[in-house]
């Protein structure tokens, strides 16, 4: 272990010093133009679809950089109007993206594309649906070699580094790329979330459990619900409706408990816990495990939503800034479920909101207007 | 062929741009009198310069400017960063109610024999407090500049506006940056406390520390104080009158090395005649000419100046860098708001002659 210099050891977290360290987060995804048609309209019957970017990783480094972290994210990205809509969108939040990898256009998409998605945002009993046109895709190519980690964990310094299960399943080579990236990572003494993020679009539970338990050893924060972790971990949960429109929280915690004996190198597991009322209300909250104890965040009922996607993000990124500047897990706790709620408040994957008002929600500020 | 420029190589940052954001709100082709929505813009005569060669050409740069900590900040905040321009604020704390502001240009798009209308809210703007020592010129240069650009609507905001202009501009020149200027005449501003006299005075003094000048030849006479004309031009294109003034300037000004404008003439609002000329070592370089649709007029003029400039910084001969120039500034018509929209490739395409002609 070569001599590093940590701010911080809590929770069984050695936080790297922020002053030697380039990025306080770096994170690895996709970013895909998502394609929506106005208001709560039928994707099939809509005249008009509005543009947003965004992606599961891509909008930690997003948040993360807004709250005003020094966050990078790392891609491939086809060199066309699309890959430069993602540029924009990313450097508009501030984030780094000098590592991103460019590849070039070949003028018809047949060999390196960026992935589209179309989202319908339901309302009532019509849940929102969404239909991916993603394959050949510039990421899903992305192989071991293509990013120098040690470069960027060695030299240029990362405190926390985050990748998710979306990434991961793209491709082999992508599980391949995931691996590398957090294997050097934790070697270079830089703390590791993942989002488990299962899709069952993208793989076979078998598939995903095969290649995730593969990543648990390099992890410390490990983010999932309760069907990520039976699907991308192979974890039982008991008494859980297929439905999940009601969640035993006593279920997911012996659940965690398993997780924990089963990865001692895991320190923090949390989740978020949603039940979903109608398409545009949900109760939400968030619970997270830590030196042996379960913290619940502050829960918001009947949480009105515009656009869901996002939300689990926006708890991870938040959870991530509190534990990155040293909060007590409470507080972290409710930062991230805060966030959350404030991100389904707006339309678009990626955050609209301030730290300003992060801090306002989860100390209980009311929606009374601000003047 | 000689510019009798002093290019640096390299540096952290190819331009450094100084002046105060704006957003600019446009009710289209409605007047304001009967608008009920706008669309938002951010812009700067100066920031868009930075941002047209940040955006379009792929440089590295940064504007030097003040900030507000407020929604309306952070709009303009996040946009310089879309475009991908490296910010140097200095930050200023809303009270709540009248200020500091960042200032709104209010302008509608006209319409054929109507032109557009353009007016400013620019009450207690915080570009306009910005003085002297507000900035450590070393520290942001300190990583290498190749070239260091302001105007002369920073230059009118205020009494300590100027100032902080020269200030930089000196900062510049000792770092080795090229130093250019954009007259960028506006009366309306400087009538609000210098008058005419004022604006003379200190454009003359910036115009002292300038390399690259540009400006039509209502700037060079209002903002410069040089004489009008003895030869009437035939017409807007024609760069015959324009050039007859250089002599003037460059006696005046030795130390300025190039001097370039636009020629416009307006037909309607959508229908342009454009062009383009640039004086460099005592030869006289003009565009091509072209007739344009235009789409919104504002920002052509920055766009000339950022596609001149880029052609310098990327060692282009003075003709093609002011073909580079006149072909960006045209694209940029093509598109609404007050920055770039297009790519470096679209930019040499045209400049070369290229048609619009469906690309597939």
């Amino acid at each position: 272990m070569r001599n590093l210099a940590f701010e911080r050891n809590i929770m069984g977290l050695k936080i790297q010093e922020a002053k030697t360290c380039e990025f306080d987060i770096l994170t690895l995804g996709e970013c895909m133009i998502r394609l929506s048609p106005p208001g709560h309209q039928r994707l099939e019957l809509t005249p008009v679809l509005e543009v947003y970017a965004g992606g599961g990783e891509y909008n930690v480094a997003y948040a993360l950089s807004r709250f005003g972290l020094k966050a990078g994210w790392i891609s491939r990205l086809v060199d066309n109007p699309l890959g430069h809509f993602i540029r924009s969108h990313a450097r508009a939040s501030g984030m780094d993206i000098s590592e991103v990898v460019w590849v070039p256009f070949d003028g018809v998409g047949r060999t390196e594309r960026i992935g589209l998605n179309f989202s319908e945002v339901g309302i009532g009993v019509r849940p929102s649906t969404v239909v991916y046109d993603r394959g050949h895709t510039a990421v899903s190519h992305m192989k071991p070699g293509d990013v120098d980690w040690k470069r960027i964990f060695i030299h240029r310094k990362v405190r926390w580094f985050h990748t998710g299960g979306i990434f991961t399943a793209l491709s082999d080579s992508c599980a391949d790329v995931a691996a590398e990236a957090l294997k050097a990572a934790h070697e270079a003494g830089c703390i590791v979330s993942y989002d488990l993020n299962y899709r069952s679009m993208l793989w076979s539970c078998r598939k995903a459990a095969s290649v995730t338990k593969a990543l648990v050893p390099y992890i410390d924060v490990l983010i999932g619900n309760e069907e990520d972790f039976q699907k991308a971990l192979g974890f039982e949960v008991e008494g859980t409706d297929s439905c999940l429109t009601h969640l035993s929280v006593e279920a997911y915690k012996k659940m965690v408990i398993k997780v924990a004996a089963a990865y001692p190198n895991v320190q923090v597991v949390g989740t978020t816990l949603r039940e979903v009322v109608s398409g545009l209300k949900n109760n939400w909250s968030a619970i997270v495990y830590a030196d042996g104890e379960f913290v619940l965040s502050k829960k918001y009922e009947n949480l009105e939503i515009e656009d869901r996607v996002g939300g689990g993000d926006g708890f991870c990124s938040g959870l991530i800034y509190g534990l990155l500047q040293g909060m007590k897990l409470q507080e972290c706790v409710d930062l991230g479920a805060a966030h959350g709620a404030l991100a389904q408040s707006t339309r678009g994957d990626s955050t609209m909101a301030t730290l300003a008002e992060v801090k306002r929600v989860m100390c209980g500020g009311s929606a009374r207007i601000v003047r | 062929m000689s510019h009798g420029l002093n290019i640096l190589p390299k540096g952290a940052y190819d331009l450094i741009s100084l002046g105060a954001l704006v957003h600019r709100l446009d009710p289209g082709i409605i007047p304001f009198r009967k608008a009920s929505q706008c669309r938002m813009y951010v812009s700067g005569g100066e920031f868009n310069v930075a941002a047209n060669i940040a955006d379009c050409f792929g440089l590295k740069t940064g504007i030097v400017s003040a900030m507000v900590d407020y929604p309306i900040g952070d709009l303009i905040a996040e946009r310089v960063r879309a475009m991908g321009v490296h910010p140097f604020y200095k930050h200023f704390k809303h009270n709540g109610v009248n200020g500091p502001n960042m200032a709104t240009v209010y302008s509608d798009q006209g319409h054929g024999v109507r032109p557009p209308v353009v007016f400013y809210n620019r009450s207690n703007e915080a570009g306009a407090q910005l003085k002297p020592g507000d900035f450590d010129w070393n520290e942001i240069f300190a990583g290498g500049v190749r070239w260091f650009h302001s105007g002369g609507i920073f230059a009118a905001l205020s009494e300590t506006t100027g100032e902080v202009i020269i200030e930089g501009m000196k900062a510049a020149k000792k770092a080795g940056a090229v130093v250019s200027f954009d007259l960028n005449f506006r009366e309306k501003l400087w009538n609000i406390w210098g008058g005419q006299k004022k604006a003379e005075e200190i454009v003359a003094r910036i115009a002292e520390n300038t390399d690259v000048l540009v400006g039509n030849e209502e700037d060079l006479q209002k903002g410069l104080g040089i004489p009008g004309p003895e030869i009437t031009a035939k017409s807007k294109l024609d760069p015959t009158a324009f050039i007859g003034m250089i002599d003037a300037v460059v006696k005046k000004y030795p130390n300025v090395k190039v001097v370039a404008t636009t020629l416009r003439e307006v037909h309607s609002k959508n229908c342009h005649s454009w062009g383009a000329v640039a004086w460099a070592g005592g030869t006289t370089y003009a565009s091509p000419t072209c007739e344009l649709d235009v789409l919104d007029r504002v920002g052509g003029g920055d766009g000339f100046a950022s596609g001149l400039f880029y052609g310098l910084l990327a060692g282009e001969s003075p003709e093609e860098a002011v073909k580079l120039g006149w072909a960006h500034g045209a694209l940029l018509t093509t598109t609404p708001g007050d920055t770039t929209m297009v790519t470096v490739e679209q930019v040499r395409s045209f400049a070369k002659g290229g048609s619009a002609r469906i690309q597939r």
